[in-house]
């Protein structure tokens, strides 16, 4: 009867590991002068402790109005990392700034740090969202 | 007998379960969700190439000076040795700037006879409202054209199938014949048969 508790609570485990979680998020607001305030999200805490957000820089293009924002992803573990990613634009009024917003497959190797870049999709962006999260494919067996 | 028991009903479920199965499951999915169902060109390549062309367009200092240049996409040859519709790749490109309020596209390079034949009807057939009816000779210029290719690298040995493809994109000024803007997205892809089944 201990026995089989037990391989209940291994398979609980594996099916909540295995099961999708919600994404660790950044929100920031940003301009081209630069960044106004971020704040972390974290609906992840294993995939946080494996990767962290680090410095956003804004780079102002020839527009003026118009910028381009860069976020450091750094993988804390030593070993190689894959994970997916989004950028979501929106406006001073919380609106969605239409853009490529597709989750994109990637990878970091172990300790490795790497700027993921995304330009402001109109002069009305006000802030974006930076979601990262496991791999969550369409796969060959549907899942 | 409980052992009896349980085994049949394992037995009669998995069973029930076949013979329903007599249909595909059909569900709607996350078109933004990443898929990885082959290692061939799919959904999630097309939006990564798309996201980083249009990131590296908006950014250029082409389409961020704020004169709302006219473009028309020329063609992306596909160099692969599958069939892949580079033109959805490009609309998605063309949707997504169109959007962003940057850049305007003509669509003559598209619908150039429609657009004649049109033009031709309004102004010369006499069955359109001269006060309503569009003149010859006022399409707008373009300045810019897009084009570029689609290229891959296939290899496979034993259980592994490695796939690179490499995308290029050209801004061209019709004026000068620059290429004024160039960006490449280069993507790898693994699969890995089972060691059964596959």
């Amino acid at each position: 009867m201990r026995k089989l508790g037990r391989s209940f609570l291994i398979l609980t485990f594996f099916a909540v590991a295995c099961a999708g979680t919600a994404p660790n998020i950044l929100h920031v607001q940003a301009g081209p002068m630069g960044v106004s305030s971020k704040q972390v999200e974290i609906n992840d805490k294993y995939l946080e402790r494996n990767l962290s957000f680090g410095d956003v820089a804004i780079k102002p293009l020839d527009g003026a109005d118009l910028f381009e924002a860069q976020v450091i992803l750094k993988n804390e573990s030593s070993n190689d990392l894959s994970f997916e990613y989004r950028f979501i634009w929106y406006d001073a009024r919380g609106y969605e700034v239409s853009n490529v917003s597709s989750w994109i497959p990637a990878a970091l190797g172990g300790k490795e740090s790497k700027g993921f870049r995304s330009a402001a999709p109109g002069p009305n962006a006000a802030g974006f969202r930076l979601m990262v999260r496991n791999p969550h494919p369409v796969t060959s067996t549907g899942s | 007998m409980k052992r009896f028991v349980l085994f049949s009903s394992i037995t009669a479920i998995v069973l029930l379960s076949w013979g329903c199965a007599s249909t595909p499951e059909v569900t709607y999915g996350n078109p933004e969700q990443v898929e990885t169902v082959t290692a061939d060109f799919g959904s999630t390549d097309l939006q990564m190439i798309a996201e980083k062309m249009v990131n590296s367009l908006i950014a250029s200092p082409v389409l961020s000076s704020g004169k709302r240049p006219v473009l028309y996409v020329q063609h992306v040859r596909n160099k692969t040795d599958e069939h892949i519709d580079t033109e959805s790749i490009t609309d998605k490109i063309k949707v997504t700037l169109l959007k962003s309020g940057k850049v305007r596209f003509s669509a003559v390079g598209d619908v150039k006879d429609e657009l004649i034949n049109q033009l031709e009807f309004q102004a010369g057939s006499g069955m359109v409202d001269p006060k309503t009816a569009k003149s010859i000779g006022k399409l707008v210029g373009a300045d810019y054209f897009l084009y570029g290719q689609l290229s891959s690298i296939k290899k496979s040995a034993g259980r592994v199938k490695d796939v690179y493809f490499k995308f290029t994109l050209n801004l061209v000024n019709i004026q000068t014949g620059l290429i004024e803007w160039a960006d490449e997205k280069e993507i790898r892809k693994q699969a890995k048969k089972p060691l059964l089944g596959g």
